[in-house]
C-alpha cells in the first residue's frame, strides 16, 4: 500500500507471490478451495491458478461509509494466516481508511493516485451505506461527503463489490425509520456492474471466493439482488440439519426448554432461515466450527434485504410484525360501537314502519295480537 | 417493490389492515343481526324455541341424504379448511402470537393431506356449479369470489410448504396477501356465514318451534 | 452442555452414493486411459454421508503413493488401488477439511513443481554457489 506500489508493475502475481513466499502449491489448493465453495467445475481450479499467476496485482479502493467495521473484521480477523486472507496478497488494496498506514491528506492523496493510474480497471469494494438526506452531509471522510465520494470513485472502476449488508441493502442505517437517508449502493450507482455479498458480517470465505472469482473468470452469475447464487442461491432452511425436526414438527418453544436441549428446529423462537438466503448452513463460521442454528439461535436474517424492519428476531415468522391482536382489539370496539348504532337506527325504522302499518294489519286480521 | 419487502408489507402493515377491516366488518354485521330481534308472533307461541333453535343448529350441521357426492366435497373441504387453518405448526404460531393460547399442531403430513384433498374438493364443488344447471342459476359473481377468494391460499400455502414456484419468500408473501384478501371478504360476502351460521341456523330453528312447527 | 451431548446426529448410514461415485470414476478412468483426459470429482459438492465417504475409500483401495504437503494446514494425496485415481483432501490450518477431492489423472496438478518456482530456485541456487 505504499505509493510505490501503486505504479503500474509488470510483475505478474505468479512472480508476486514466489517473492512473498507464497508457494504454489498453497496458490492452487486457494483455488480449489473456491472452485468447491463456489460449485464451480472442480477442473477449473488449475485454470484459476493460472489465469491469477499471469495477471498483474489487481487494483483495489475499499471504501468503508456508514458502517461498524465489522465486515472488514471478519474478512480480516484471524491471528493466523488462514487461506482466506490469501486473498490480499492477490490484490493491491491501494486505500482503505482502516487498514492502511497513511491518514490524512496522505490516504486521499493514494486514493486519487490509484484512481488516475488504474482509471476504469480497479475494483471497488464498498462496505457501508450512503446517507444521502441533506446532500449526505450526515457522513464525510476528509471533509468528502460519502455520497460525493462513491459517486467520484465509482465512475471510474471496473466493477463494484458491495460488501456487507449495509452496502448491499442499506443495513442497519437505512432500518426504520432511517434518519439519514441512507441508501444502498445501488440505489445510487446504475451504470456499473455491481456484486452484492450481503450479510452482518458476510462470511469470509464468500467475500475472498467472490473476489477470486471476478479476478479470474469475471463476475459470476448472480440472483435478483444482485447476490452470487453460488453462495446465496440456497436458503438456510433448506440447508439447515435441523429441518428435519422441522418436517416431524418438532419444535424448540424456548431458549431453555426439552426441544432446544434436543436440538429441535428453531423455527417457533423466530428462526427465518426458509426466507434467507446465505451459505451459513454448509460453509459455517469461524473455520467452519459453526453456525449460528447449530450454537441454539435462530437466523435472523442479516442477508436478506430490511432484516431490521422484518419484525422480532423471535417472533416465528408466520406471526403479524405489527401485533395484529392489538389492532382486531380497537376494530372489535369500533365495530361494536357502529353496529349498535346500526342497530338503533334499523330499530327505529323498523318501529316506525310497524307503528305505520299496525292499525290496518290489525283490522284486517279481525285477530288480537299478543 | 421486491418479494422481500412484499412479505414485510404483509406481515406489517396489510396484515394490520386486514384485521381491522375483518374484525369490524364482522362485529358490524353480527350486532346489527342480533339487534334486529324477531317479528312479533302473530299466531299463540307454541314453545321458547330454544331447544328447537339448538336443535336445528346441529341438524343443519349434519349431512343430509341428498346429492352425497357434493356434501361429501363440501364436508371434506370444511373440515380442511379448519384443520389447515387451526392445526398447521407455523399457522399456530400465529394463533398463540395474537391469544396467547397454544393448543399444539399437527405434523405436517396430516395438514399436507388435507389440504391437498379440500384442494380436490373445492374443485368439485365448483365444477358441480358450472354443471348443474339450477346451482349454476342460483351461483352468483359473488359466490364465485367468495370460492375463489377462499380456494387461493389454499393453493399459494401449498406451493410455498413444497418449495414450489419461482421463490419461497415470494409464494409465501402471496400466501399471506392471499389470506388477507380472504379476510377482508369475510364481512363482504356469504363468507360471513363462517361465524353467523349458528345465529341463523338458531333463529330457523326457534321461530319454527315457536310456531309449533318441525324443523 | 458440550456439544456433542446435543442428541442431534447427523445421518450417518451408506446410501449407496458411493456407488454412484464408482460408475463415475470408471467412467472417468476409461476416458483417460483411452484419451489421456483427466477429470475431478468434488466429493463435498456431493451429498456423501460420513459413511459413504468411508464406503467409498474401501471401494478404492489403498495404493502405493502417499504425499503430504505442508502449506498453510496440510494436503494428503494417496493413490487408490486403481491406478490413476488419487484421494486428495486439504486441511486447514486447524486439520479442518478444505477441500476433499478424487482426481482421476497421471499425477495430480499439486504435486507437480510449478515450472515458475523451479525457475526461481535456479536462480536462488546460482546465487548461493
Amino acid at each position: 500500500m505504499t505509493p510505490e506500489e501503486n505504479n503500474e508493475t509488470t510483475e505478474t502475481l505468479g512472480q508476486n507471490l514466489i517473492g512473498n513466499g507464497v508457494s504454489r502449491r498453497t496458490f492452487l489448493k486457494f483455488c480449489s478451495t473456491v472452485a468447491s465453495a463456489m460449485a464451480l467445475p472442480p477442473t477449473a481450479a488449475t485454470a484459476m491458478a493460472e489465469t491469477l499467476s499471469k495477471a498483474t496485482r489487481q487494483s483495489v479502493i475499499w471504501l468503508s461509509f456508514q458502517e461498524c467495521t465489522g465486515c472488514t473484521e471478519s474478512i480480516t480477523r484471524s491471528h493466523k494466516p488462514t487461506l482466506e486472507s490469501l486473498i490480499f496478497d492477490f490484490v493491491s488494496l491501494d486505500y482503505h481508511h482502516t487498514l492502511q498506514a497513511a491518514s490524512g491528506d496522505a490516504a486521499e492523496h493514494a486514493r486519487e493516485e490509484a484512481q488516475k493510474a488504474h482509471k476504469g480497471k480497479y475494483i471497488l469494494i464498498v462496505d457501508g451505506a450512503i446517507p444521502v438526506k441533506d446532500d449526505g452531509v450526515y457522513s464525510t471522510i476528509a471533509g468528502i461527503t460519502n455520497l460525493q465520494m462513491l459517486k467520484d470513485v465509482a465512475a471510474d472502476a471496473a466493477a463494484i463489490v458491495s460488501v456487507g449488508s449495509c452496502a448491499a441493502f442499506g443495513g442497519l442505517p437505512k432500518a426504520d425509520p432511517n434518519p439519514t437517508g441512507a441508501v444502498a449502493v445501488s440505489d445510487i450507482i446504475k451504470d456499473k456492474p455491481i456484486i452484492n455479498i450481503p450479510g452482518c458480517p458476510p462470511i469470509p470465505v464468500v467475500m475472498t471466493g467472490v473476489l477470486a472469482h471476478v479476478l479470474t473468470f469475471g463476475i459470476p452469475e448472480l440472483d435478483s439482488h444482485g447476490r452470487p447464487v453460488a453462495f446465496f442461491g440456497e436458503s438456510i432452511h433448506d440447508r439447515c440439519y435441523r429441518r428435519p425436526f422441522y418436517d416431524r414438527g418438532l419444535f424448540a418453544k424456548a431458549f431453555d426448554d426439552e426441544g432446544a436441549r434436543k436440538g429441535w428446529c428453531l423455527f417457533e423462537v423466530g428462526c427465518k432461515g426458509p426466507t434467507t438466503h446465505n451459505a451459513c448452513a454448509t460453509v459455517k463460521w469461524n473455520n467452519g466450527t459453526s453456525f449460528p442454528i447449530q450454537s441454539g439461535h435462530g437466523c435472523i436474517g442479516c442477508s436478506e434485504p430490511d432484516f431490521w424492519d422484518a419484525g422480532s428476531f423471535y417472533k416465528a415468522l408466520s406471526t403479524g410484525s405489527m401485533n395484529p391482536g392489538e389492532w382486531a382489539t380497537d376494530a372489535l370496539l369500533a365495530g361494536a360501537a357502529v353496529g349498535v348504532a346500526s342497530g338503533i337506527l334499523n330499530k327505529a325504522s323498523k318501529s316506525k314502519a310497524e307503528k305505520n302499518h299496525k292499525p290496518v294489519t290489525l283490522e284486517d286480521m279481525g285477530g288480537k295480537n299478543e | 417493490m421486491n418479494e422481500v419487502e412484499l412479505l414485510n408489507w404483509a406481515r406489517g402493515p396489510g396484515l394490520a389492515y386486514a384485521t381491522v377491516i375483518m374484525v369490524f366488518g364482522l362485529t358490524i354485521r353480527v350486532i346489527e343481526i342480533l339487534s334486529l330481534g324477531r317479528p312479533k308472533e302473530l299466531a299463540k307461541v307454541r314453545s321458547s324455541g330454544t331447544g328447537d333453535g339448538l336443535k336445528l343448529v346441529v341438524k343443519r350441521s349434519l349431512p343430509e341424504p341428498r346429492n352425497w357426492r357434493f356434501i361429501t366435497a363440501s364436508y371434506i373441504f370444511h373440515i380442511g379448511l379448519l384443520v389447515v387453518i387451526f392445526f398447521f405448526i407455523p399457522h399456530t404460531q400465529f394463533f398463540r402470537d395474537v391469544f396467547g393460547v397454544f393448543w399444539g399442531g399437527w405434523p405436517n403430513y396430516i395438514i399436507d393431506f388435507f389440504t391437498v384433498l379440500s384442494i380436490a374438493a373445492m374443485m368439485y364443488t365448483l365444477v358441480q356449479r358450472r354443471i348443474d344447471p339450477s346451482r349454476r342459476i342460483l351461483t352468483t359473481v359473488s359466490d364465485y369470489v367468495a370460492w375463489l377468494v377462499t380456494f387461493i391460499p389454499f393453493v399459494t400455502g401449498y406451493m410455498a410448504f413444497h418449495r414450489l414456484g419461482p421463490d419461497y419468500t415470494l409464494m409465501l408473501a402471496l400466501h399471506i396477501l392471499s389470506v388477507e384478501l380472504l379476510m377482508i371478504a369475510l364481512p363482504l360476502t356469504k363468507l360471513t356465514h363462517a361465524v353467523t351460521f349458528a345465529i341463523s341456523r338458531y333463529y330457523t330453528g326457534s321461530s319454527m318451534g315457536r310456531r309449533g312447527i318441525k324443523a | 452442555m458440550n456439544l456433542i451431548d446435543i442428541p442431534v446426529k447427523t445421518l450417518d448410514k451408506p446410501t449407496g452414493m458411493a456407488n454412484a461415485v464408482m460408475n463415475e470414476l470408471s467412467d472417468h478412468l476409461k476416458r483417460l486411459a483411452d484419451d489421456g483426459e483427466t477429470n475431478i470429482v468434488d466429493l463435498m459438492s456431493l451429498p456423501m454421508t460420513e459413511a459413504d465417504i468411508n464406503e467409498l475409500a474401501d471401494m478404492l483401495g489403498v495404493g502405493e503413493v502417499k504425499a503430504t504437503i505442508s502449506s498453510i494446514g496440510t494436503s494428503s494425496i494417496r493413490e487408490t488401488a486403481y491406478r490413476g485415481i488419487w484421494w486428495v483432501t486439504h486441511y486447514g490450518d486447524d486439520e479442518q477439511v478444505l477441500s476433499e477431492l478424487i482426481e482421476i489423472t497421471q499425477v495430480p496438478d499439486i504435486l507437480i513443481t510449478h515450472m515458475d518456482e523451479i525457475r526461481h530456485s535456479a536462480q536462488a541456487m546460482a546465487t548461493v554457489n
